[in-house]
């Protein structure tokens, strides 16, 4: 909210500032700050103070996703790998709506659990690689996830849809800007992106008057998997865009497997040539605004659980399942009061106060 | 006059009332009980003893508020002379004396643990590493803040095993031996090659030179003891008489003072000796725990080991003193972070606070993790005129410094 009341504050300048005849100048959206509140997933207070690594960190997310039988989604577990390169002490938490978390298979460390954090602590000798099996609270992370399934059961046919969830809607800048600026601003954003180098907001010079409208991005899903019904399979590979991608099978669903991509940030900033600047296309601010807010959305996308490290790289993949009946439930004990104890043993007492009458009537 | 003076009074009693609890009255007492082997193992209970009265000391001064309430903190020194019946008494003489915490040695917490979880009593182990004595879910009050077995055997074989040495394991006959002695064996399962024997020490013996002989000829190329200070020279000794100049690895015991004490008439037999421990000073540097000992020495005088390096008194660093002292710290934090001394709310607190240590780190634990020594911050070090310092061939130990050991 305020960063959009930010852009139009600036588009409001340059626009009194091109029409009074002065120089002036318009910012492009960086591709690296978010646009939409989520993800990386947030939460409101986590007890994590210190953060310390040697090195940047480099991260790996596979994010595994059971759904019902009506689509929603009951358990998120992230299998979250983090790699230090560099000597030296490492303390740090990763925030996120955590149910549970263990070390994941040829993790070299073991993780700690707090409320609404993971916990990693030690000393890196050059290298560490601290995986992590984190359980979610579905209902506080699916909010995040890119990709919503629907399951719609009718007359022995069940209809499989996908949408793309990732849509939201940025400022984003329209105004004339010679051609070459823009182009170099594209370039360098990624360039920037390439060699993981923080990304400000570039500034281009204007030649007309500017203005800031909303646009809406969202970004491509590439899904691929089978969904399996009780009479036949459907083989699923395609991209998710605006439009929902919907299977139709014979029978129940039993099992879907889907594995949906993140394309990578920079491949929307990739030009037709070898540069933006020496490409014949024609390019515009909206149209080069769009792709570095699809850039920006694509980052998000990437992490869905937050790398510590602010100027860390992370890559996000996102498996779909069809979750069995008790997955529906926690793994974790439950603290809550279950109806069925106290029904037990009230029937039981019961059980025993009728035996103790009809022994006493007997006696 | 008499009216207004009347009103005046009334005044001052209303205004007395209206006021914070924090800020009037005189500050409630918090006792903190320190159970450890004072009688048997001075050091090692004096050294967690005054961790933990520095700390309240430091608090105290500093002024302790949690919710609306003062607090003063209080320690209550009790001797388990390595009884673990004695444990038991000293529990149920903290649980009357009400206190919010038990720091001990590790002695008879099998025992305790129980007893004191039944009031939400949280104890913390500031000596003992044993594998068993620490479990989050099933003893939800026990933590720890000292190097634990796990760490001490994952991390000599990580340093161990690439030197390619034919390892005699010896472990004493105590509880500590026999908890390093299962702990040894889960460690060096997988690379067996590396083991040539595996022997246990008698602690009631005078001369070990049975058993030293016996690893002698098992073709062991290196000795990894396992065994209290006492048994550690000892074994140094049967070993050094012989003419046998193997290395001789060992766990904390190696720096306990008694090692040194009882090869004082051999100054050079110590030499060599390297052992493992939780590293003093953290990535920050020497200064905060520069501070902490100045501290502990200017409260309690240095700890004089009762031998010279080159001439100069050698002493003994705080460094188990630091776990203590880090409970307090850490104990304080959740106090306050459950806004009072509710101890159902104090021991979920333990799961989700840190204090700053006493070397600069943060220390503190979490739902799954009750030991608040990592093991990546175990070190070695190694003996050389009756001083110690970090080897050199180890990542970790290699950025550490050497600490003042000599007066």
């Amino acid at each position: 909210m305020k960063a959009g009341a930010a852009v139009a504050v600036v588009a409001a300048a340059i626009s009194f500032c091109a029409g009074a005849g002065a120089a002036a100048f318009g910012t492009l959206p960086s591709p690296t700050d978010p646009i939409r509140s989520e993800p990386p997933l947030a939460v409101q207070q986590s007890v994590v103070t210190e953060r310390r690594f040697p090195s940047n960190l480099r991260g790996r997310e596979r994010v595994r996703v059971g759904v019902d039988r009506h689509g929603r989604p009951v358990r998120i577990v992230v299998l979250d790998t983090l790699e230090i390169l560099g000597k030296g002490d490492y303390t740090f938490g990763v925030p996120g709506p955590i149910e549970d978390v263990a070390a994941s298979p040829g993790s070299d460390s073991t993780p700690g659990l707090r409320s609404n954090a993971v916990i990693w602590q030690g000393f890196s000798p050059g290298r560490r690689l601290l995986g992590a099996i984190v359980t979610l609270r579905a209902g506080d992370s699916a909010a995040a996830l890119p990709l919503r399934v629907e399951i719609h059961s009718a007359h022995e046919r069940t209809e499989l849809v996908l949408r793309n969830d990732t849509r939201t809607e940025a400022s984003a800048l329209v105004a004339r800007v010679p051609r070459q600026p823009l182009a170099a601003a594209l370039d360098a954003a990624r360039h920037a992106l390439v060699h993981g180098e923080p990304v400000t907001a570039q500034v281009v010079p204007l030649s007309g008057p500017a203005s800031n409208v909303r646009t809406a991005v969202s970004v491509p899903l590439e899904v691929r998997g089978r969904a399996n019904f009780e009479r036949g399979t459907a083989r699923i590979a395609g991209t998710v865009t605006g439009h929902a991608l919907t299977v139709t099978g014979r029978g129940k669903l039993t099992g879907i497997e889907l594995e949906v991509r993140i394309p990578d940030p920079v491949s929307f900033l990739t030009p037709p040539g070898r540069s933006w600047r020496t490409a014949r296309t024609n390019l515009t601010t909206l149209a080069a605004s769009r792709r570095l807010l699809t850039a920006a959305l694509a980052s998000q996308y990437q992490a869905y659980l937050a790398n510590p490290d602010p100027a860390g790289r992370t890559a996000s993949s996102y498996e779909y399942r069809l979750a069995k009946a008790q997955a529906a439930v926690s793994n974790r004990p439950s603290h809550s009061k279950t109806p069925w104890l106290p029904l037990g043993a009230a029937f039981a007492f019961g059980l025993a106060a009728v035996g103790a009458l009809v022994l006493w009537a007997h006696s | 006059m008499r009216r207004t003076g009347a009103f005046l009074a009334a005044v001052a009693i209303i205004a007395a009332g209206c006021g914070h609890q924090a800020s009037s009255g005189t500050p409630k007492t918090l006792t903190i009980v320190v159970d450890a082997p004072f009688s048997r193992s001075p050091y090692i209970g004096n050294t967690i003893a005054n961790g933990v009265r520095l700390a309240a000391d430091q608090l105290n001064a500093q002024g302790l508020t949690a919710g609306r309430t003062r607090f003063q903190l209080r320690v209550l020194r009790l001797d388990n002379a390595l009884s673990p019946v004695k444990a038991v008494a000293d529990t149920r003489r903290a649980l009357r004396e009400h206190a919010v915490a038990i720091v001990t040695d590790g002695t008879g917490v099998n025992a305790t643990w129980q007893l004191a979880n039944s009031e939400h009593l949280p104890i913390c182990i500031a000596y003992q590493g044993g594998e068993t004595l620490v479990d989050p879910e099933r003893r939800p009050n026990v933590f720890r803040i000292a190097p634990t077995d796990h760490g001490l055997v994952f991390r000599l074989a990580e340093y161990l095993v690439p030197k390619r040495l034919k390892i005699a394991l010896l472990t004493d006959d105590s509880d500590y031996g026999q908890e390093g002695r299962a702990a040894l064996a889960h460690a060096f399962s997988t690379p067996p090659k590396a083991v040539a024997a595996r022997i246990t020490l008698p602690t009631s013996a005078s001369d070990l030179a049975p058993q030293i002989l016996q690893a002698r000829r098992s073709g062991a190329t290196a000795l990894l003891v396992w065994a209290q200070a006492p048994v550690l020279a000892k074994a140094i000794v049967a070993a050094r008489s012989s003419g046998w100049r193997v290395p001789v690895y060992t766990t904390p015991a190696g720096e306990d003072p008694i090692v040194r004490q009882q090869l004082a008439d051999h100054p050079g037999w110590v030499d060599g000796l390297t052992f493992a421990s939780g590293r003093m000073t953290a990535e920050l540097g020497p200064a905060p725990w520069s501070a902490f000992q100045a501290a502990y020495q200017a409260a309690y005088g240095a700890t004089f080991v009762g031998v010279k390096s080159h001439g100069r008194r050698v002493i003994a660093p705080p460094d188990y003193a630091m776990y203590s002292y880090d409970f307090v710290n850490v104990l304080i934090a959740a106090i306050q972070r459950a806004a009072g001394t509710d101890q159902r709310n104090v021991l979920a607190a333990l799961n989700q606070v840190s204090a700053r240590g006493a070397n600069g780190d943060e220390r503190g634990f979490n739902e799954h993790n009750h030991d608040g020594v990592v093991d990546d911050d175990v070190y070695f070090a190694r003996f050389k005129d009756m001083i110690y310092g970090p080897v050199k061939d180890d990542p970790l130990s290699a950025t550490l410094p050497v600490i003042q050991q000599t007066q």
